[in-house]
C-alpha cells in the first residue's frame, strides 16, 4: 500500500502544479487578497492615525480673542457660517466633519454654565472621530477653567480632577502582536486551507470518473485505500500551500516597509520559533481534516459538476465559524470550553494567541485534536466510499 | 489438459436499483478461456459483458459464484489478479495533464517497478507501439489513435499474461482500429490469453476462435464460428447469432 500512496501523490501532484486553476486558485488568489486587504487596512489605519485637522464649520462668535486663537490653531480647519443651521447643513452635505456654536462669552463672575452646539453624523466615522476631538479639547478647556476658578478661591486648583485615571496598556505590542493584521490573519489562514484545495478537489475525485480515468486506475494493482491516501496527502499541500501563502504575502508586504502599510506593522515582523512550530502544527491537522473531508465528498459526487454543488455548500460551514473568529472577543466567549472543542473555530482562535505570541494550551490542544479525529474519520470515510463499486463507478 | 487462464464458474451480478429494484446484469455465467487464444464475447449492448469485464478484472464483485484469473481468485486475491491483467477500453482514459511517458512511468510504478527497470519498461512499451514522436507530449494535445498507442502501452507495461479488451475499437476511425485489432493479433501471436468484448460481427469472424454469446446477462451459445453456424443452421456469423438473441426477429 505504501507504494501506491507514494504513485498516486507524486502523479497528483505534478498534474496539480500543471493546472491553473490550482496555480490560480491555491497561490494567486491568496497573495491577491491578502496584499488587498493590508493595502486597504493600511489606507484606512493611516487616514484615521494621522495628524489630520479637524474639519469645522463654526458659527461666528463675538469673541474677538477666541476667533483668533482658533483660527490660528493648525489642529482645525475651520470653516466659518453664520448660523447653527448652516453649520449643520455644512455636516449633513459631508462638506464638513462637524458644526460647532460656542456660546457667547461670559460676563466677569458669572456663576451660569455656558451650552455650546456641536453638531454631527454617527453614521460617518470621520465626523465622529472629529467630534470626540472636539470634545476632548472641551473638556481639556473645561478643566483649565475650573482649575482657575478654584484658584482664584484660594483652592488647589488640582481639585477640578477628583479622580484621575492612570492608564496602562498591557497588549502584546512585540511583533506581529503589534500589528492590527493579527486579527484578520488566522480568519484568511483557515478560509484559504480549505477554498485552495476546493478548486481542484472536484477534478480530483469526480473529475477521474468523469474522464474514465478512475477505472484504469483501479484495474491497476494499487489498493483503493492506497488511491484515497494518496489524493488526500496532495490536496494536503495544495491546502497547506494555499495557506501558507496568506501568511508569506504578510510578511512579504511587511519587508517590504511600504508607506502606506507603516501603521499595520509598528513592532516588526517577528515570531518566535516555538510559536511558528505550534501555528504549522495546528494547520497541519486543519489540512488534513479539510482534504479529507472534501476528498470524501468529491469521492461521493457523480461528476465534478456535483461535487462542486457539494463543496459550495460545504463552504459555508467553515466559512460561519471563521467569520465567528472575528467577533468572538465581543461575545465574551473566547476562552469557553466549548470553543476549544469546536473545529474550525479553535483553530482560527487559537492561531491567533499563537501569532499574537500567547498561545493557549487548551485551544492549541483542542485544534489539533479535533482535526486529527476529523481527518482520520473523514479518511475511513473516503477509504469506505473509494470500496464501494456503486459509488467509485457511477458517473 | 488445456491451461485455464479465465475461468467462472456460475458467476452473477446483482445491481439493485431503488427504482428498478434488482437487475441481474450477470445471470449464472461460466465459461474459459486459453493462452494463445482469442475468446470473443459477443452480444448486444447492456449484455453483460462489461460488467463480466469489470467482474474479472476486479473492479467489481460478483454477487455469486467464483472466477479465478491465472489461478488467482478476483475477489481474494485483488491485487495478484490485477497484476496478470492488462485492460483496455474505449471508456479508460488517460491523464490530460501527463504527458505519454509519464503516463507510463505512473503506471510502471504502481505495478511495483523502479529505477533502470522502470525505464526500461517505458522505453519497450514507447517503442513496441511506435510512440517515440509523441511520447513526451501531454496526452491532451494527442489525437484518438495517438491515445490509443499510449493506452496500449500502459495495458502492457508489466507484460501480463492475459488481455481484456472491452470494446476497443468502439468510436475509432478504421486506422486507429486496425491499429487495436493487430495489437491483439499480436498478443495472441505471443501466447497470451485474450479476452475481447465486443458486438462487431467482422472483428469476431477476422480473430475469436472461441465465442461466448451473452444475452441479458445469460450465456446463450458458445463454441467456434463453424459450431455457431451448425448449431443454428446458418450461413454467417451474424446470422446465427440474431437466431440466438432474436429467434422472433428483429422489431423494425
Amino acid at each position: 500500500m505504501k507504494l501506491g500512496v507514494q504513485q498516486v501523490f507524486l502523479k497528483e501532484l505534478r498534474e496539480m502544479a500543471r493546472d491553473k486553476r490550482v496555480l490560480q486558485g491555491a497561490l494567486v488568489m491568496p497573495v491577491f487578497i491578502i496584499a488587498l486587504f493590508v493595502l486597504l487596512m493600511g489606507v484606512i489605519s493611516s487616514s484615521i492615525t494621522e495628524s489630520r485637522p479637524v474639519s469645522l464649520a463654526l458659527v461666528e462668535t463675538d469673541n474677538q480673542e477666541l476667533r483668533e486663537q482658533l483660527s490660528a490653531a493648525k489642529e482645525f480647519e475651520i470653516t466659518w457660517v453664520e448660523s447653527m443651521s448652516q453649520a449643520e447643513a455644512l455636516v449633513r452635505e459631508k462638506a464638513v466633519n462637524v458644526g460647532l456654536k460656542l456660546p457667547p462669552a461670559s460676563a466677569p463672575g458669572s456663576m451660569e454654565p455656558l451650552t455650546a452646539e456641536l453638531a454631527l453624523r454617527k453614521d460617518e466615522p470621520l465626523s465622529a472621530i472629529d467630534a470626540a476631538r472636539v470634545r476632548a479639547i472641551i473638556d481639556a478647556n473645561n478643566k483649565v477653567a475650573v482649575g482657575m476658578m478654584l484658584e482664584s478661591q484660594g483652592i488647589n486648583k488640582e481639585l477640578a480632577e477628583p479622580i484621575r485615571i492612570k492608564e496602562t496598556d498591557l497588549s502584546v505590542k512585540e511583533g506581529l502582536g503589534g500589528s492590527q493584521i493579527v486579527d484578520l490573519l488566522p480568519y484568511l489562514i483557515v478560509l484559504w486551507a480549505f477554498y485552495g484545495g476546493m478548486s481542484i478537489v472536484a477534478d480530483l475525485v469526480a473529475g477521474e470518473k468523469e474522464r474514465g480515468t478512475m477505472e484504469t486506475l483501479l484495474i491497476s494493482p494499487v489498493r483503493r485505500a492506497a488511491v484515497a491516501l494518496g489524493k488526500i496527502l496532495a490536496l494536503m499541500v495544495v491546502c497547506f500551500v494555499s495557506a501558507m501563502t496568506t501568511l508569506i504575502g504578510v510578511f512579504s508586504l511587511g519587508l517590504l516597509k511600504l508607506e502606506i502599510t507603516k501603521n499595520l506593522f509598528p513592532s516588526g515582523l517577528s515570531i518566535s520559533f516555538a510559536n511558528v512550530v505550534i501555528a504549522l502544527g495546528m494547520l497541519i491537522a486543519l489540512v488534513a481534516f479539510f482534504s479529507a473531508l472534501m476528498v470524501a465528498v468529491s469521492a461521493y459526487a457523480r461528476n465534478i459538476r456535483e461535487a462542486q454543488t457539494y463543496l459550495g455548500a460545504l463552504s459555508f460551514l467553515v466559512l460561519l465559524p471563521a467569520v465567528f473568529s472575528q467577533v468572538i472577543g465581543f461575545t465574551g466567549a473566547e476562552n469557553a470550553k466549548w470553543v476549544a472543542w469546536t473545529p474550525i473555530l479553535n483553530t482560527a482562535v487559537g492561531l491567533r494567541g499563537v501569532i499574537k505570541g500567547e498561545p493557549d494550551l487548551m485551544l492549541v490542544t483542542g485544534s489539533v485534536v479535533s482535526s486529527l479525529v476529523l481527518a482520520f474519520l473523514f479518511l475511513r470515510i473516503a477509504m469506505q466510499l473509494f470500496r464501494r463499486e456503486e459509488i467509485v463507478l457511477r458517473v | 489438459m488445456r491451461l485455464r487462464m479465465v475461468e467462472t464458474e456460475n458467476v452473477v451480478k446483482i445491481f439493485r436499483d431503488p427504482k428498478r429494484g434488482d437487475i441481474r446484469a450477470v445471470d449464472g455465467v461460466t465459461f474459459r478461456a486459453h493462452p494463445g487464444k482469442i475468446h470473443g464475447l459477443l452480444g448486444v449492448n447492456g449484455a453483460g459483458k462489461t460488467t463480466l469485464m469489470r467482474i474479472l478484472s476486479t473492479v467489481i464483485r460478483p454477487t455469486e459464484g467464483t472466477a479465478k484469473v491465472c489461478g488467482f481468485d478476483v475477489v481474494n486475491q485483488g491485487p495478484e489478479v490485477r497484476n496478470s491483467i492488462g485492460f483496455l477500453s474505449t471508456t479508460t482514459a488517460l491523464y490530460g495533464r501527463l504527458t505519454g511517458r509519464e503516463m507510463l512511468e505512473y503506471f510502471a510504478g504502481l505495478y511495483g517497478f523502479s529505477g533502470v527497470e522502470l525505464k526500461q519498461r517505458v522505453d519497450a512499451a514507447i517503442a513496441r507501439t511506435n510512440a517515440e514522436a509523441f511520447a513526451d507530449q501531454l496526452c491532451d494535445k494527442l489525437s484518438t489513435g495517438q491515445k490509443q498507442r499510449i493506452s496500449i502501452g500502459r495495458a502492457t507495461i508489466h507484460d501480463p499474461q492475459v488481455l481484456f479488451f472491452d470494446e476497443p475499437t468502439a468510436g475509432l476511425d478504421i486506422l486507429a482500429a486496425q491499429t487495436i485489432i493487430g495489437f491483439i493479433e499480436q498478443m495472441r501471436d505471443l501466447g497470451k490469453t485474450v479476452l475481447l468484448s465486443t458486438h462487431i460481427m467482422s472483428e469476431v469472424e477476422r480473430l475469436c476462435e472461441e465465442i461466448t454469446i451473452i444475452h441479458h446477462g445469460r450465456i446463450m451459445g458458445e463454441g467456434t464460428i463453424d459450431q455457431l453456424k451448425s448449431q443454428t443452421g446458418q450461413e454467417t456469423l451474424e446470422k446465427a447469432f440474431l437466431s440466438i438473441v432474436a429467434p422472433e426477429g428483429v422489431a423494425l
